[in-house]
């Protein structure tokens, strides 16, 4: 027996009453659960601010914490008015770092001219850990280029599912919601500017632990394999690679290492600057420029670091100053304004209270 | 392919789509390409041991036809022959018994075959294990190695239903399949295969071979059915598994009041556990207009240890019921055996003989069949031991309930009945919990000798792996499942009560149970995808 149109109606209707149903709820549950960073692991908001900026940047920094902790764009931007965002985040694993670049280069509004990778991740050729990966790639934008980097990155155990839904990864996350769950249920917070974190205390360098011999230091196929693929994007879009490792004291980057990202520049033509050996004509000061014993250097430090590396690349290449631009120059005092209002506030609480506790732009 | 994995619900989506679309006469094919796909995926090397059984099967079987055929050929010359009514009644009988003999050959030939591979790949390092501990015990140093075989996933289940097909074609109740492909989907049915419910062949090919047209009401009680499944394993079931694999490996810490916890909490995780891995596969048959036997009836409201096995794993126990105990407490030998004991244990004992031993044996078996260890041996004798003495108490009871005939209406009555019930059961399931014989017994003495309820008012649950949010959110799964259970009294179907509100609220109810399932579900990162309890069996 046939059913009638009405019917057919009907069941239509109900069956398009649940599926919108679900769906609100589906997403209403995901944007609840999902980690915010707003007052931990703040990093893992890094990598999806990109997507809120103008995306009109001339220089790209790529990398893990050596980039989002140490360079300051404003400090190119006040100095030599050089746009610049850095697309770091913790353990960025060097194919991470390709397809990030990859991402940009989809995304962007204005394609950048130059890219500058610090190789530390060069010494991984696995991935390491399952929050780290999810700590970079949760960020980015559903694209075909996140399915790419969720298949080179994923860990025994993890799926494509929960990447592109990760309502399936964090909904055990009812059992420990907060207040901040709420208060950022239609907004994000804002962690960085222009991808770069701030912190203005110190903690300085007291003692750096020894190196622990390894018992290879050939970096591994599928890292070189990405730096490569690096090297051919860039060249593709006629982008310029600059190779940098940032001046920190620890973890130890070896002989053998800086050896062969030398042999790479050279075979390449790329220019590529280890500031471990520029530590004085930076200017740093491990007692005074770093938040945590070497590891990362504070703001101070990172406004050093990023002067002496916006002489090097105004003086090696063409990147246009931008301060006389109307269009990006309200953009970038806006972006100073909340810089040094944060900077201030948090060296206010130091004075107060010994440590900072302010670490969001808004 | 674990039935609460994503990609079980994407193998399942795909199947109905191609069983959807192709012709009602080769639906059938659709199952069975599915079922062995299915199967494969545990391993391809399994799908050797459950094909050798179905070539088996169907060999001896078919053979057992071509007797029958024969013989009703012979019976249909005999009538051309002339020959006297009772010359013909008597050459009738003397060609049926022959055929009868020869059935009983390929019949028995059959069950030593299949269950010979069921005994192979499951109890052979039993059987070795043992042997060497008598070994030890005679200070022969000589030890035999295990052969260490991979137990090929539901085993225990296929050949039980395959065995009770080989006795139902035997006894004429089965009709035989004579397409082997047929056979090969009774078999090895998807949605059974791995944990039951144990069909029999007459009642599943009535809906299996039928190749009936999907639709949207099989299509959503199935679904319906599929999600109680998942919801009540995934959130009460393995969000409660933590903390009941803690206390059964740390029984020198947890002893007393914490064990008649962990017994408690198992009778809930295993019901859950086992209960909602059947309506996954009650669920999954429906969707494609199958249906399979239901395997439980709310076991715990049982108020005897009769009653309770006629609700808890149903299917199982009716098998046993049907080929091993009648045929053996009826059995002629016994009955030889029973007339001459009479003299050693008197007239009325001895009536009841045959079936106190057909009870003791059927649960030894009973127990073997659940597992290859003396744990499950202990458990099943345990049952069995139980259900003769409850058999012996039975005039006792009886006089006491002509004494307080209403007693037994009393809702007080019968809820202590029950409660008996659930902790003689409680207890019996321990074997299952510990490791070894001698620890369930000493942890069984721990309620004596170790109890401190100060104990447990001081340490409480938390130090059991579970958060406070784990209990709370596991408890309310379970009182939902209290609550339906109490709705479904009377074999009313829960949905077709469901079927009966207006579709805002019944979509409503489903929803709270999808997001409750997605939300306090123990799954995903973090957890180990848990098989099934049964799957092992």
């Amino acid at each position: 027996m046939g059913l009638t149109r009405g019917s057919l109606f009907t069941i239509y209707f109900k069956i398009a009453v649940a599926v919108i149903a679900f769906v609100v709820v589906f997403f209403t549950l995901q944007r609840l659960l999902v980690p915010k960073y707003a007052s931990t692991a703040i990093e893992g908001g890094l990598i999806r601010e990109y997507y809120n900026s103008p995306m009109n940047h001339d220089v790209i920094f790529l990398g893990d914490c050596e980039v989002y902790a140490n360079f300051s764009p404003i400090t190119l931007w006040e100095v030599y008015g050089i746009t610049s965002y850095i697309r770091g985040s913790p353990q960025q694993l060097i194919w991470h770092s390709y397809y990030l670049l990859e991402d940009t280069l989809h995304f962007a509004n204005v394609k950048p001219k130059m890219v500058v990778l610090n190789v530390m991740a060069m010494q991984y050729d696995e991935p390491q850990y399952e929050p780290y990966n999810r700590l970079t790639i949760d960020g980015m934008r559903l694209s075909l280029i996140k399915l790419r980097a969720i298949r080179s990155s994923r860990l025994e155990g993890e799926d494509y599912l929960s990447y592109i839904l990760p309502f399936f990864r964090y909904k055990d996350h009812w059992q420990s919601l907060s207040s901040e769950d709420f208060r950022y249920f239609f907004r994000n917070p804002q962690v960085s500017i222009s991808g770069f974190m701030i912190r203005s205390d110190t903690v300085p360098v007291e003692f750096i632990p020894d190196p622990i011999r390894l018992p290879d230091y050939k970096f591994g196929d599928k890292a070189t394999h990405y730096l490569n693929k690096i090297l051919e994007l860039t060249k593709e879009h006629d982008i310029e690679l600059v190779l940098v490792k940032a001046p920190v004291l620890w973890p130890y980057w070896f002989e053998q290492w800086d050896e062969q990202i030398i042999a790479f520049a050279n075979d390449n033509d790329l220019l590529y600057v280890n500031f471990l050996h520029h530590l004085d004509d930076v200017g740093l000061d491990f007692t005074q420029h770093t938040f945590n014993a070497g590891l990362h250097l504070n703001v101070f430090g990172a406004q050093l670091l990023s002067g002496y590396f916006g002489g090097i690349i105004s003086e090696n290449y063409i990147l246009p100053d931008r301060r006389e631009d109307a269009g990006f120059s309200a953009y970038w005092e806006e972006l100073t304004k909340q810089y040094k209002h944060l900077i201030s506030k948090q060296l206010e609480e130091i004075k107060e209270t010994g440590s900072i506790h302010s670490f969001l732009i808004k | 392919m674990l039935f609460t994995s994503f990609n079980f619900l994407i193998f399942l989506a795909v199947l109905v789509a191609l069983y959807a679309i192709t012709p009602q006469r080769f639906r059938w094919f659709v199952l069975l390409v599915g079922s062995m796909t299915f199967y494969g995926f545990a391993g391809l090397h399994f799908l050797i041991y459950i094909n050798a059984t179905i070539v088996i099967t169907y060999l001896c079987t078919i053979k057992i036809k071509h007797l029958r055929l024969l013989r009703d050929a012979e019976i249909e010359k005999l009538n051309d022959l002339g020959l006297s009514q009772e010359n013909l009644k008597e050459a009738r009988r003397s060609l049926r018994d022959k055929t009868k003999r020869k059935a009983k050959g390929w019949t028995t030939l059959c069950l030593v075959l299949i269950i010979g591979i069921l005994a192979t790949v499951k109890y052979t390092d039993f059987a070795i294990e043992n042997f060497n501990t008598i070994l030890r015990l005679f200070n022969d140093t000589q030890q035999f190695s295990l052969i260490g075989i991979a137990v090929p996933l539901g085993i225990s289940f296929y050949t039980f239903q395959t065995v009770g097909y080989v006795i139902d074609v035997y006894r004429e109740k089965a009709e035989i399949v004579k397409n082997p492909l047929k056979l090969a989907l009774f078999t090895s049915f998807f949605p059974q295969v791995i944990q039951g419910p144990i069909s029999r062949f007459e009642n599943l090919s009535k809906t299996l071979y039928s190749g009936t047209q999907i639709n949207r009401h099989g299509l959503a009680r199935g679904s319906q059915r599929i999600l109680w499944g998942f919801f009540k394993k995934l959130v009460i079931a393995d969000r409660l598994w933590p903390a009941l694999a803690f206390l059964a490996t740390h029984p020198e810490e947890y002893q007393g009041i914490y064990y008649l916890f962990a017994i408690a909490l198992y009778a809930v995780v295993l019901y859950c556990d086992f209960s909602g891995g059947i309506d996954i596969a009650i669920g999954a048959a429906e969707l494609f207009g199958v249906r399979l036997p239901e395997n439980f009836n709310r076991p715990f409201y049982s108020r005897s240890i009769q009653e309770y096995w006629q609700r808890w794993h149903m299917t199982m126990y009716s098998w046993f019921r049907d080929y091993v105990f009648y045929p053996m407490a009826a059995s002629k030998r016994m009955l030889r055996f029973s007339k001459a004991s009479r003299r050693v244990v008197g007239n009325n004992f001895a009536k009841r003989l045959p079936v106190h031993i057909s009870l003791i044996f059927v649960w030894f078996l009973t127990g073997l069949w659940h597992g290859a260890t003396w744990n499950f041996i202990m458990w099943g004798m345990a049952n069995g031991i139980v259900l003769m003495i409850s058999l012996e108490l039975t005039p006792l009871y009886e006089r006491f309930n002509k004494h307080f005939p209403t007693l037994s209406n009393e809702w007080f009555y019968r809820s202590i009945q029950i409660f008996r019930t659930f902790w003689l059961m409680n207890f019996i399931r321990s074997f299952d919990i510990y490791d070894g014989v001698k620890n369930t017994f000493r942890m069984m003495w721990s309620v004596v000798a170790n109890f401190s309820l100060n104990e447990f008012l001081t340490f409480g649950l938390s130090e059991l792996k579970l958060s406070t949010e784990e209990y709370i959110s596991a408890l309310a799964g379970l009182l939902i499942v209290f609550f339906v259970s109490f709705l479904g009294r009377g074999d009313i179907d829960f949905r077709d009560r469901l079927g009966e509100i207006k579709w805002p609220l019944r979509y409503t109810l489903t929803g709270v149970v999808l997001f409750m399932t997605l939300v306090l579900g123990a799954y995903g990162h973090g957890f180990d995808a848990r098989q099934f309890i049964y799957n092992i069996f």
